[in-house]
């Protein structure tokens, strides 16, 4: 096999000395992979063509769709509305503000597929919330950010789509559903822990609510996680594909916070608008760009240059997946989630089923991997956008998270060498 | 400064369009889709150019959100090191970012021309429009791009936002 050394320190060296020079990640992918192809003398109008075909699919066009149902459900106000049921089912738990939280953003996930998302709205009413009630600010963060990891894994998640596509046409339905164990698991971990440090602390409980209040807080939130329904829903009884239930979901949305929630005016279409806009503009960016490098990548024969590496230390399943993990924990500290899972599934998918690991599998693990990235520093979003709105540092957030780290990286461990966490949902479901 | 203050009016004015565009495209391929998922449901009449026509807007609407992104400074880039740096290089680090974008739109833009011309008189297969509409966007976005990122450098409107912070804190 002929390795193509410049091409490839040409692709991967120019990319990350242009990123780490903070030139914006979805032009640095563009610039080095228009450098290689201009080195590997291939005709330039593969650029243009490559960022069009990267567009150009029905699946990506749920992505957004989701984020428009998220923000359309953020104007209504269904971050109070899940709280607030949340704080109603285990407020009365010791930490029960804690509790709350966790259990909210399980809700949450269920409505925005974004743990930044998450974070900024369940986050600005709870951080400041359980600051006031004498839980530690970075404490209050912690609780916030890892439980926003449960977003990405449990469905709708538009990283799931990312996988989908770059995995080469995965089926949305099947890991839609896996990721519904090993989220739930991981908030099931934070519940634990959060029961253990409060009563350690005497972190104190909820107020209580009466029985008919419960019921109405319960009703105006389950309006909301009605989208949920229409979209697993339609997936699974097979109605719709996951962009048409992610287009309805948007209709449902309206008429909701239209009718029900009331909520919708002028200013708050401009803010829908505005900010799906902004989000999209960022997505499409590294979708487009990052489809030519792709396409460099799979030119360059990268993934099997990196399969042989992997291979001349150990093919054992266990060694391989353990490598992956810590490669993939590495760069997640780094990066951001998107980017990677785009860039990397496509060289990393055909190493680890060599060895015998479902493609379904592998995505719960990658992005479950990839979240815990979203909480560490240097570059963990959902991290930043927790602190900013304690207004605490970074590192004092993240040395509240330690033990947060650590019941994530279990959870890790469970999912990586337990496939029956992802796999047995979708199997009772073929 | 007057003619900095016009200009940055003026780009801000084609920017604000294209965003209104970019909002009108957005409805109209929520309204295809639905309106896909009626027709095949409801009347039993599934059709063939609704997916066609609602990448073509998504297509539309990629190439120029990335460009107005550049001028409001939405594209995510990682600052850590560059925060390290002091300010003078920083901000020479803000400028070489800006006229990365500039080269790589205008790549875009100059090479967008070669496939429109490879592409010539096809058409989509099931709505039967010409197949260059999907090329010509990447004309529109590269320039308007290149624009933008060269604008940000005149203007020295570099300022640069830390992370993506999706700001819906303000909800309620």
């Amino acid at each position: 096999m002929q390795i193509d050394r410049i091409g490839i320190t040409l692709l991967l060296g120019g990319f990350l000395g242009l990123m780490l020079l903070r030139v914006p990640i979805a032009f640095a992918l563009g610039l080095s992979s228009l450098a290689t192809a201009y080195y590997l003398e291939l005709p330039l109008l593969v650029v243009a063509q490559r960022m069009v075909n990267g567009l150009n699919s029905f699946t990506f066009l749920a992505v957004p769709f989701f984020i428009l149902v998220g923000n359309i459900m953020t104007e209504g106000g269904i971050s109070d509305k899940l709280v607030r049921l949340a704080d109603v089912l285990v407020g009365r738990m010791r930490g029960g503000l804690a509790q709350g939280n966790v259990v909210a953003s399980t809700m949450f996930g269920g409505i925005s597929g974004s743990s930044v998302a998450d974070v900024a709205s369940i986050g600005s009413f709870l951080i400041p919330a359980m600051i006031r009630g004498g839980y530690p600010a970075g404490y209050s963060v912690a609780v916030t950010v890892t439980s926003s990891i449960q977003g990405v894994l449990i469905p709708p998640s538009q990283n799931m789509i990312f996988y989908a596509l770059a995995a080469g046409g995965l089926p949305i339905s099947t890991l839609f559903l896996a990721g519904y164990a090993p989220g739930l698991l991981l908030g099931l971990s934070l519940m634990v822990i959060c029961y253990v440090i409060a009563r350690r602390h005497g972190h104190p409980l909820g107020r209580a609510y009466g029985f008919r209040e419960g019921v109405s807080v319960a009703v105006d939130a389950a309006i909301g996680l009605f989208t949920i329904v229409i979209i697993i829903g339609g997936i699974l009884t097979g109605i719709f594909t996951a962009t048409e239930s992610a287009a309805v979901a948007v209709i449902y949305a309206l008429l909701v916070i239209l009718f029900w929630y009331r909520s919708l005016d002028r200013a708050a279409t401009a803010r829908i608008f505005s900010t799906t806009l902004t989000t999209l503009a960022m997505v499409t960016a590294i979708i487009m760009t990052s489809s030519i490098f792709g396409f460099l990548l799979s030119y360059l024969r990268i993934p099997a240059v990196l399969a042989d590496a992997i291979f001349a230390i150990s093919s054992s399943k266990w060694f391989v997946l353990f490598a992956v993990n810590i490669l993939l924990l590495v760069l997640g500290m780094l990066m951001d989630m998107g980017v990677l899972i785009l860039l990397l599934t496509p060289i990393l998918l055909p190493i680890v089923t060599k060895v015998g690991v479902d493609p379904t599998h592998f995505g719960i693990i990658m992005i479950l991997n990839l979240g815990i990235g979203l909480c560490t520093p240097p570059v963990g979003t959902s991290l930043l956008v927790g602190s900013g709105i304690a207004r605490i540092s970074i590192e004092r957030a993240a040395s509240s998270l330690l033990p947060f780290y650590l019941a994530m990286l279990v959870v890790l461990l469970l999912v990586t060498y337990i496939p029956a966490f992802s796999l047995t949902l979708p199997s009772l479901f073929r | 400064m007057t003619w900095s203050r016009q200009a940055a009016r003026g780009i801000d004015w084609i920017n604000r369009i294209a965003a209104i565009i970019c909002h009108a495209l957005l409805v109209v391929i929520t309204a295809v889709t639905v309106l896909q998922v009626f027709l095949r449901f409801v009347l039993n009449r599934p059709t063939s150019w609704s997916e066609e026509i609602a990448l073509l807007c998504l297509i539309w609407f990629g190439f120029l959100a990335v460009a107005v992104g550049i001028r409001r400074h939405e594209h995510v880039a990682i600052t850590f090191f560059r925060n390290l740096l002091p300010a003078t290089a920083a901000s020479l680090l803000d400028y070489c970012a800006q006229a990365a974008m500039a080269v790589f739109m205008f790549s875009v833009l100059f090479y967008a021309d070669d496939l429109i011309a490879l592409v010539g008189v096809q058409v989509l297969p099931a709505s039967a429009l010409p197949k260059s509409l999907l090329y010509i966007p990447a004309i529109i976005g590269g320039l308007l791009g290149t624009v933008n990122a060269l604008a940000n450098m005149i203007l020295r409107d570099i300022h640069f936002v830390p992370a993506a912070i999706l700001d819906s804190s303000d909800a309620d």
